[in-house]
């Protein structure tokens, strides 16, 4: 008992799990892009690294208070998130994942070369307001929000996008709006968790957000289930808590990773939790006990 | 009574290719139109520019006396006109209750902000949605399968599946790209007395079929394509007797 206690109020085992929840809130971002809506994003880490470096200097330069500082860190990520979008949104599949890639590496470059972000120097002395409470309930909340959209018209409309563009148009849904909106909402998140990032380390540097990063984020959430939010979760938590206590994964862990996508791609493509909708489980098993009635009255 | 569709001297060009030239008809509402013609006669071309698919290169389409020439396939599902695919187009991973709930996208308006707060009657248009969606699969006979991943189900249950989307737009003007196809001749019988049902309810039917004797049994007029242009149009039986058209399909008696 004592032992569990230990664990749970040290310090540094918070300060991972709650840097877990930062990067859930990123991944779930992710995931509404590339698992819902079939659109791959390969610079997602850029979209961290404006919203840390927008937020932090709010907070530094104008002392805004923390919240609205995330906010505003939120909102420029997804700005820019729709600057690139509204061009892109033609390409598709390979090509577009490439203009992603390019991108992330655009908007590191960016930051190393201006003054005002520190170059490549970094940030430092970064204000600390990020903490387990704040973390955990913006999860709750963005999962929350996360699952509403999946049931609803709007996600509906993003999944007819991932399935089946042209059948998607033809049933009335114009796919470049929906295309740009989910960018908008994931890269929106990827801000937040970046503003989070910030003033949980107090030090940022653009080598933080590279490639390595959204190559993680993207494990999380192939290797967790593309399209889940449970299977984003699971990704997130395993991939984030395993390096901490196999030290085997920490040294090895890009190996790993990649092995890990090799033979997830082989074996289950959906990833561990993917293509699992519990809710439509459970509502299966339902209307085998129900009498055949016609379909009304919710779902 | 204005016509309901109406086709202006469409062409298209692909490249160096005319697949269709000068496709002049005018469809009236209520009517069961087929459209015929040898493989490669531009049968699924012309129904790609009336849902909005291509771009005819030339010529109009009015539809309720609009013009919807050029105009893209999303917008041309909210005027009125639904369409199934010759090869299945469905959403195979989702359920089949959610592929005919998107078949509703274009009479609802709940955006994201509506998703995530759920105020101001989104709660009642999400039932909605689900009461419609009830009503086309009961149609087609598939309401016991609604929560059934499309992609598991059987190519007859699949084709209905598409049209029963469709349906759920309500829509004025329903066009079906070969709604028989693969079928055996139980099936068709089923489908012919739910494209007349259908009928029935007021929705005026565009289909291309092969199967002469589905197409003979319910059409009231007929047209027929060959080499991308019409050839003939009027009743069953005017056609069936068309010498032009008994040539494109079986060519000239030896002399």
């Amino acid at each position: 008992m004592q032992a569990f206690i230990d664990i749970v109020t040290n310090a540094y085992y918070i300060q991972v799990i709650t840097m877990m929840g930062v990067y859930l809130i990123a991944a779930l971002g992710l995931n509404l892009i590339t698992g819902v809506t079939g659109q791959f994003s390969f610079g997602h880490a850029a979209y961290m690294s404006i919203g840390a470096y927008t937020s932090a200097l709010l907070t530094m330069n104008l002392h805004l208070p923390f919240l609205l500082s995330l906010l505003a860190g939120g909102l420029m990520a997804a700005l820019f998130g729709i600057v690139l979008a509204v061009p892109s949104m033609r390409l598709t599949g390979d090509y577009l994942g490439i203009t992603t890639l390019g991108f992330g590496e655009i908007v590191r470059v960016v930051f190393v070369n201006m003054e005002i972000t520190g170059g490549a120097r970094g940030l430092a002395g970064i204000p600390r307001h990020t903490d387990l409470t704040v973390v955990f309930i913006l999860v709750v909340l963005f999962i929350w929000a996360l699952y509403r959209i999946n049931n609803s018209r709007f996600g509906r409309a993003l999944a007819a996008v991932r399935e089946d563009e042209i059948a998607a148009e033809s049933m009335g849904i114009n796919t470049f709006l929906y295309k740009v909106e989910s960018f908008a909402i994931g890269t929106f998140l990827a801000g937040i968790s970046g503003g989070l990032y910030a003033h949980l380390l107090q030090y940022i540097n653009p080598a933080d957000f590279g490639f390595a990063k959204s190559f993680d984020l993207l494990n999380f959430v192939v290797i967790g289930g593309l399209g889940s939010i449970p299977g984003t979760v699971l990704g997130t938590t395993v991939l984030s808590l395993a390096p901490e206590f196999l030290r085997f994964v920490k040294e090895y862990r890009m190996l790993i990773y990649g092995g890990l996508m090799v033979l997830m791609m082989i074996f289950r493509p959906h990833g561990i939790l993917g293509g699992v909708d519990l809710g439509r489980l459970f509502r299966k098993i339902a209307d085998r006990k129900k009498p055949p009635a016609a379909l009304s009255g919710g779902s | 009574m204005p016509p309901l569709l109406k086709m202006e001297n469409i062409s298209i060009v692909f490249g160096g290719l005319t697949a269709v030239e000068s496709i002049n008809f005018e469809m009236e509402k209520g009517r069961i139109v087929s459209l015929i013609g040898p493989n490669g006669a531009g049968k699924s071309t012309v129904f790609n520019i009336i849902s909005g698919i291509y771009s005819p290169t030339s010529g109009s389409v009015y539809f309720m006396e609009k013009d919807i020439t050029g105009d893209k396939a999303y917008k041309i599902t909210g005027y009125g006109i639904a369409r199934t695919f010759q090869n299945i187009r469905l959403f195979k991973n989702l359920t089949v209750a959610d592929n005919v709930r998107i078949g509703c996208h274009t009479r609802s308006r709940a955006g994201f902000m509506g998703a995530v707060l759920r105020a101001g009657g989104v709660k009642g248009e999400e039932r909605g949605i689900t009461d419609r969606a009830g009503e086309s699969l009961a149609v087609v006979g598939l309401a016991d399968k609604r929560e059934d991943l499309a992609k598991n189900l059987s190519y007859g249950d699949q084709r209905k599946l598409e049209i029963a989307r469709a349906l759920a737009s309500s829509p004025e003007l329903l066009l079906l790209d070969e709604p028989a196809a693969g079928m055996n001749a139980g099936e068709k019988q089923g489908l012919m007395e739910m494209i007349k049902a259908i009928s029935n309810m007021g929705v005026t039917i565009l289909l291309v079929e092969h199967d002469m004797k589905f197409v003979m049994g319910i059409s009231d007029h007929i047209i027929v394509l060959d080499y991308g242009q019409i050839i003939a149009s009027g009743t069953p039986e005017e056609v069936q007797n068309d010498p032009v058209v008994i040539e494109a399909y079986l060519g000239k008696e030896a002399d």
